[in-house]
């Protein structure tokens, strides 16, 4: 049970709100998980070997401590590991179910923007990287609806981190917007220092060979029914 | 030598008072000894204000305060569709381009690109505050909670139709609010809004019905918006919507007394707030309009209003060309407080929604010391 509250407590409000206030109250929630553990286990499991010790042979009575201590080995192994891992697939999708603009992964749902790929590591200090894909072009009218969720956004949020999640979107849109190239993809890095990448592509490129032989070859075949259509109007 | 800490504050604090009273303060009088404007001398005395129709009535209010407080000619108001105002606003500098366009909308940063191509650089924002559209109905109808994918099938001329693989756009089968939504009432739809080519009628397509789209899958799908947008913003035309010529009281007045029983009225809110005894309104997404929600965006279809002020039009000692008389005194007007305080003239008599203090004063704050808009 301690183990799953750690996990719950310490990741998922990081992907988006101050990190290092995140990361602080992650400490703290491992350091309050440790020690409410060590308060359980003083309650369980000491009195068990204590209490069972003059009926057992010595050699039950070693085994019992080896298994104890190798419990608690495993168990603040687990902790240290959830402690400086990061977020877990699971624990990060159940962040992304919300569907508000409040977030920046709300935002950036708003202005085209879907997640891809999750990247996690170990590490000291935790590292998650998100990746975003352009999937849905905004009309005007999307465009209209992201800047007002954009001022909704600046009139509840006025921290530092808010302001560069909301600087992220003005750039992609500023991007977007141009006549040469677009984000086609955005990675956003957490730890250890929150940044972003944003990936370029032109708004219009020649086709590779492969897709303009195909382009060619459908465009050939409707210029033939359009033929054939025309010569049977006409007989 | 050394002039220390408090002496670089004490040099800090007066250079700051020095540039801020070059612009903000209280407006200079009529803009005697500025020279002749760009144009070969051609220098106006009325200003040119242009915009889409929905906006006349607050422009016609600051006009006519601009003109009481401080003896100038009210300015003249082009109504101009679509972006038409915006195309005519960033034309250019000089006499015959606009001052000022009346926008419900933000400028975009194309629309910033465009200016800036044709010499418009500094633009100065004037936050008026928001309106609305909302959906009400008569007193007496039956009130439900409206959803936006509700009211797309309800008036959309092609709706998806699932069960295959792809979902299937076919004609809208729906009749009653009932065939959408069995939580709905069964009543006949019957929905009156604002009709073809009005600022309005661009408003429902993009907040309500794009709204909706962005929440059904079947249009998640279509990557391109030149595809997604005709389908998800074209309305039946099988007498269930039913476009009102214009958005004014008389004309909603006698719309709703010839309507039948359950019809749907959208409206915008403030023209609601003329007739809150002769219509009910309905929360839209589980979001009732009201100054707080509309103010926080948290409704979904609000209509900002807000006024671009060209820079280079004002007099030279403010950093313009001195095309027109009296464009920072208009500036001052339009963001007084009694203009857009709570008890200001828009809240009075358009009932406008207004900002709270603080979002105000910094508006004002930003507008009265020309700081350039940026979107």
């Amino acid at each position: 049970m301690a183990h799953e509250a750690t996990t719950r407590a310490r990741p998922i409000p990081c992907a988006s709100r101050r990190i290092g206030a995140c990361l602080a109250l992650g400490l703290l929630a491992a350091a309050v998980a440790l020690q409410g553990h060590s308060a359980a286990a003083q309650a369980v499991a000491p009195p068990v070997v204590i209490a069972a010790a003059p009926s057992m042979t010595a050699r039950s009575l070693i085994g019992m401590v080896i298994d104890t201590v190798t419990y608690y080995a495993v168990y603040a192994w687990t902790m240290v590991t959830n402690t400086i891992a990061p977020p877990s697939p699971d624990d990060l999708s159940s962040y992304f179910d919300d569907h508000g603009t409040d977030s920046l992964l709300g935002l950036l749902r708003a202005a085209g923007y879907k997640l891809r790929e999750v990247k996690t590591g170990f590490g000291l200090v935790p590292n998650v990287t998100l990746k975003f894909v352009y999937v849905r072009e905004l009309s005007s009218a999307d465009l209209h609806w992201v800047e007002l969720q954009l001022e909704r956004h600046e009139k509840l949020n006025t921290d530092l981190i808010s302001a560069a999640q909301r600087s992220i979107i003005h750039t992609l849109i500023r991007i977007n917007e141009t006549q040469d190239y677009f984000v086609e993809s955005l990675t956003v890095n957490l730890f250890p220092f929150p940044s972003a990448t944003f990936t370029l592509e032109p708004w219009f490129t020649g086709l590779p060979e492969e897709f303009d032989i195909l382009l060619r070859a459908i465009q050939g075949r409707e210029a033939g029914e359009q033929r054939n259509r025309f010569l049977q109007h006409l007989e | 030598m050394s002039i220390g800490w408090s002496g670089v504050a004490l040099l800090v604090v007066l250079g700051l008072w020095v540039w801020g009273g070059a612009d903000a303060g209280s407006p200079p009088g009529p803009d005697a000894g500025s020279p002749p404007g760009p144009d070969g001398g051609q220098r106006r005395s009325r200003i040119v204000i242009v915009g889409p129709d929905l906006v006349a009535p607050y422009v016609a209010v600051l006009g006519r305060t601009f003109a009481a407080d401080y003896r100038y000619p009210v300015p003249s108001f082009e109504a101009v569709p679509g972006h038409g105002a915006t195309r005519l606003f960033c034309q250019g500098i000089g006499a015959a381009t606009p001052d000022i366009v009346a926008l419900a909308h933000w400028f975009s940063f194309r629309e910033m690109k465009l200016c800036a191509g044709n010499g418009v650089q500094d633009i100065i924002e004037i936050d008026l505050g928001d309106d609305a559209l909302v959906a009400a109905v008569r007193p007496g109808d039956p009130v439900f909670p409206l959803a936006l994918v509700s009211f797309f099938y309800a008036v959309a001329e092609r709706v998806p139709r699932t069960g295959g693989i792809f979902d299937e756009l076919v004609a809208n089968p729906h009749r009653t609010w009932a065939d959408i939504d069995p939580s709905l009432p069964a009543i006949d739809l019957r929905i009156y809004g604002p009709a073809a080519g009005t600022v309005l009628h661009q408003v429902m397509k993009d907040f309500l019905l794009e709204g909706a789209c962005r929440q059904i899958d079947t249009f998640k799908v279509y990557y391109s918006a030149d595809r997604r947008v005709p389908i998800c913003t074209a309305l039946r035309r099988d007498g269930v919507y039913h476009p009102l010529a214009r958005e004014d009281d008389r004309t909603l007045g006698a719309a709703a007394r010839a309507a039948e029983p359950g019809a749907l009225f959208i409206m915008p809110f403030t023209l609601w707030e003329r007739h809150q005894d002769e219509f009910v309104l309905l929360p839209v997404d589980g979001i009732l309009p009201d100054s707080r929600t509309i103010d926080l965006f948290e409704y979904p279809a609000v209509i900002p209003i807000r006024l671009f002020v060209k820079r280079a039009h004002m007099r030279p000692a403010l950093g313009g060309l001195g095309v027109v008389a009296g464009l920072y005194e208009f500036v001052h007007a339009a963001t007084a407080e009694t203009m857009l305080g709570p008890d200001g003239a828009l809240r009075r008599q358009l009932g406008l929604v207004v900002h709270d203090p603080a979002t105000r004063a910094a508006d004002r704050d930003r507008a009265r010391r020309l700081m350039p808009y940026a979107p």
